[in-house]
């Protein structure tokens, strides 16, 4: 039985293991997905990341928040590597390669890992998407990387993918370009999640959305996270985004970590001045 | 005591040894708080620095309802969230049943804490906190759901329990945001209820409700303490409060 189902309650196919036998394993599997030691990266004093260390566990949703310009993006380039630390190690448990020190492995195992068990959402759409083709051949292109050559059977994966995101199968030969704000997003999604990935880097996924849009897209995100088991690291300016989606929380501020912890615990009694002053300034309604 | 097949099928997986496992051998134990000691500093207010809870200790058995008695701003609320781990302490332990399992919650790792919220301790508030745009069935069955349970069997569980509350068929589908404070109420505590948890904590979960539909958390309560769940409660109505507690612990301002 696949109890994976998207969410208008059809099964997506290809989920690998149910909620229930997942929720038994979550946290008594101990190897972590991702072993991040002591990565600094500075473009400057105060600029950037320095001595970020933690564990990041199959199922677990990591939100990094803080200021902007306090490193937060910068640590999550670097964790996936699309940027070389000053020092530091990042380990991956891959399933292919076994366990992968990011920083001293094969640029070509690196780049297999970028698109088959790694995803990562950008911030704007376009960062993401080849917006000169279609939202199908965006999602199947993806899918090829990973050596899918059936016409038919990338076609058919597409659909189902666009509808998992709710996006009418109809648009699948347009192009992005003629896709709202919002599409475009969910198209990015789509596009990272048609791999199964095992872990999804997120850069202000929601940033720059209509609050309508950003609700539901909120929704489909962590539904999707939950029901396929995804490991995410999440980076938001935005705290009411990561109480929604993130099981735990990183504070950063001037390019330093100043408090982890659980997230509704870091949020609603937070003990560092400086996460005290940013959940005082949000406006309560 | 019929507590057994409750523990096997929350806590889903077979005893674990844990060092902690002499502190509390008796298996109807569910909480043992021992010197709890919780202080808040504001920082950006001048670092005025209070102390709320201190020395604090508390033992609740399997199928106990303790009701937390003191003043306002006796630190009450914070006891409870401290309890749910929503709040950290400065010292002492809480330790929580999780199956075979004791847990530290002060001192457990994130993801072990939202294993254990997930299948073992529940908390209701007299506020809800949802996604905008979610269906009230939706909103009801999710903790059910995300336990692996049969879409199904969530959504008539979440159905019978926003009929018993009285919350109107008419209003099932559509987002709780635009409900009444008493209606948004009792979809919170339709969710809080759709899964059996060993432990329940209720912050007030009746306050500002109707006599009718104070009755029926009455009865909720009832229920889950008949299976064996273990509650900590805080309740303003003292109808609420004299129907439920098996006794009543006092938090005094330190």
């Amino acid at each position: 039985m696949n109890a994976i189902q998207n969410v208008n309650g059809q099964p997506l196919k290809g989920g690998k293991d149910t909620s229930a036998e997942r929720q038994a394993g979550k946290w008594q599997d101990d190897a972590p997905l991702l072993s991040v030691r002591d990565i600094c990266k500075f473009y400057a004093p105060g600029k950037g990341c320095g001595d970020v260390s933690f564990d990041l566990y199959p199922g677990e949703v990591l939100g990094i928040v803080g200021e902007s310009g306090s490193g937060k993006s910068t640590l999550l380039s670097t964790l996936s590597a699309r940027l070389q630390p000053d020092s530091g190690q990042v380990i991956y448990n891959s399933a292919q390669f076994g366990e992968l020190d990011l920083y001293a492995c094969d640029e070509a195992e690196r780049r297999v890992l970028m698109r088959s068990e790694w995803g990562i959402v950008h911030q704007h759409a376009r960062d993401g998407l080849r917006m000169n083709v279609s939202a199908g051949a965006n999602i199947g292109e993806r899918l090829m990387a990973v050596g899918e050559r059936h016409y038919g059977s990338i076609r058919e994966k597409a659909e189902e993918w666009l509808t998992a995101v709710e996006i009418d199968t109809g648009r699948i030969d347009d192009r992005p370009s003629q896709f709202s704000g919002g599409m475009q997003q969910r198209l990015q999604i789509a596009r990272n999640l048609v791999t199964h990935p095992k872990l999804i880097f997120m850069d202000e996924p929601t940033g720059g959305l209509d609050v309508s849009v950003q609700a539901r897209l909120l929704d489909l995100l962590r539904n999707l996270v939950s029901q396929l088991g995804l490991s995410v690291i999440i980076v938001t300016h935005d705290l009411a985004v990561a109480r929604l989606l993130a099981h735990r929380l990183m504070v950063m501020r001037r390019g330093e970590v100043v408090e982890t912890g659980l997230t509704d615990q870091v949020l609603d009694d937070p003990q560092h001045p400086y996460t005290q002053l940013l959940v005082s300034s949000i406006l309560q309604n | 005591m019929n507590m057994t097949s409750e523990i096997t099928v929350a806590g889903g997986k077979v005893a674990q040894a844990c060092e902690m496992k002499e502190n509390m051998p008796d298996p109807a134990v569910m909480i043992q708080v021992s010197g709890l000691q919780k202080s808040f500093t504001l920082h950006n207010q001048g670092g005025v620095s209070f102390e709320v809870l201190k020395g604090v200790d508390l033992q609740v058995d399997s199928g106990e309802c303790v009701v937390l008695h003191g003043q306002s701003g006796a630190g009450k609320s914070t006891f409870l969230k401290a309890l749910y781990a929503n709040y950290s302490v400065n010292e002492g332990q809480i330790v929580l049943r999780d199956g075979d399992e004791l847990v530290d919650i002060t001192s457990a790792q994130p993801r072990r804490i939202i294993a254990l919220r997930e299948q073992t301790l529940g908390y209701v508030s007299q506020f809800l906190r949802v996604i905008p745009r979610v269906s009230t069935v939706d909103v009801v069955m999710q903790p059910l759901l995300d336990l692996g349970v049969d879409k199904g069997i969530c959504e008539e569980k979440a159905k019978t329990l926003l009929s018993r509350l009285n919350v109107p068929e008419r209003l099932w589908q559509l987002a709780p945001s635009t409900f009444s404070g008493g209606e948004q109420q009792r979809v919170n505590i339709a969710r809080g209820f759709i899964v059996d948890y060993p432990i329940l904590l209720l912050d007030e979960p009746t306050a500002s409700l109707d006599a009718k539909n104070r009755k029926v958390v009455v009865e909720l309560i009832h229920e889950a303490k008949a299976r064996g769940a273990a509650i900590v409660g805080i309740f303003h109505d003292e109808d609420v409060r004299e129907a439920v507690a098996d006794r009543l612990v006092d938090i005094r301002a330190v």
